[in-house]
């Protein structure tokens, strides 16, 4: 009884694709489908009938209904360029119903190759603006050049500084810290200046007294 | 390019301003490190506060000579003097200081050395070496020779007084 059921409600719904039920038949489409024992294979077109029951209280997804049937004309490579863009539309969108998810890679793949052809496209407009990058290069190797030479330097001059710092820790290192100490060791040392001064000239005038006294006896 | 030729250029005007570490400069540096020695270093900066306080000072002639002064340095030991000097005698550049004159003072070497023209010269180094002490300083500024000479007696009163101050204070 089953099967005659099942082949009945498979006739109708062929006419019914077909748009050629009765009024008639569409009501009896409608009771089996409101009905809990829905044949599993007739699934799919239950939303088309339930959703004319004004007291159903779920919103069925009428589009997947839709597509499924086309996705069974699109295996059939019976499928027009227009259907086709309506099953690749639904399939790259969000909201794809549970049951059809598992065909879409199959229209998303062609939405991915469309969008390696807009990446070449933004390539291009990379390449637009290298010019401005290869003259900040140069740039960048000024600043390069600048910091190294600093760096440099900063290496050479702690080397050329390094005696002195030793000194602080090795010899006994006297710096006055303030002016009146400073002139103190300042007229200490002129004074040492002065005396050897004083005392070189006066062996100067000595030597020349000496030779003038040589040259008296040599007369 | 133009910037590369700017960043040299500023590097060499900064080695130029290193090059002032002059020939007795590096002397200095290398006995330095001789715990032996004692260095009494006064800075340019501090000669500027000097030659302040001593404007105010009644004392023209010390004002005199001490306001061209822009740096001092001695470096002192006591031992091994005369191995020092002689040392020093030798690293001295000639080409750049001139001897004023060589002096035997009771057992002690002393040298005069300069650099510039006439009797204001623009650094006087004083080499002293003997028995007991070897001595190095090295004034820079303009320093009048005739001066100096002239104020000995009045320098010896007043650097021995500053002197035992010093000694007082220790």
């Amino acid at each position: 009884m089953r099967t005659m059921d099942t082949l009945y409600i498979e006739t109708l719904l062929e006419k019914f694709w077909n748009a050629e039920t009765t009024d008639q038949e569409e009501a009896t489409l409608k009771e089996y489908f409101n009905q809990d024992a829905v044949d599993p294979v007739f699934e799919y077109a239950k939303p088309f009938f339930v959703v004319m029951d004004e007291s159903a209280e779920i919103v069925p997804d009428l589009t997947a209904s839709v597509m499924h049937k086309l996705l069974e004309k699109y295996y059939q490579a019976e499928t027009t360029l227009e259907e086709e863009s309506i099953l690749k539309a639904y399939f790259t969108q969000e909201s794809i119903s549970e049951e059809l998810k598992p065909h879409a890679p199959i229209f998303r793949s062609f939405e991915m190759v469309a969008h390696v052809e807009m990446k070449k496209g933004l390539s291009i407009d990379h390449l637009k603006t290298k010019p401005t990058r290869i003259i900040s290069l140069t740039w960048v190797k000024v600043a390069a050049a600048a910091v190294f030479f600093v760096v440099g330097g900063y290496f050479v001059m702690q080397h050329a500084n390094q005696p002195e710092v030793k000194t602080m820790a090795k010899a006994r290192y006297i710096e006055p810290d303030n002016p009146e100490e400073a002139l103190e060791y300042t007229l200490k040392a002129l004074a040492m200046v002065s005396r050897k001064y004083k005392k070189g000239e006066a062996q100067l005038l000595e030597g020349m007294r000496t030779i003038n006294e040589a040259k008296g006896a040599g007369n | 390019m133009r910037s590369i030729i700017t960043v040299l250029a500023l590097l060499i005007t900064t080695l130029s301003c290193w090059g002032q570490n002059n020939a007795i400069d590096r002397f200095f540096s290398a006995y330095e490190n001789n715990e032996n020695f004692t260095v009494v270093y006064v800075s340019p900066k501090m000669f500027e506060m000097v030659a302040k306080v001593t404007n105010d000072s009644k004392n023209s002639d010390i004002k005199e000579l001490v306001k061209d002064i822009k740096g001092l340095k001695i470096l002192s030991t006591n031992k091994d003097a005369l191995k020092y000097y002689n040392e020093a005698s030798k690293k001295i550049p000639l080409g750049e200081y001139e001897v004023l004159m060589t002096v035997k003072d009771k057992g002690d070497n002393v040298k005069f050395l300069t650099k510039g023209n006439g009797d204001v010269v623009d650094e006087l180094l004083l080499l002293v070496g003997g028995a007991n002490d070897f001595v190095l300083m090295s004034f820079v500024g303009k320093l009048d020779l005739n001066k100096i000479s002239k104020l000995a007696n009045k320098l010896d009163i007043q650097g021995s007084e500053h002197l035992d101050k010093l000694k007082d204070k220790k």
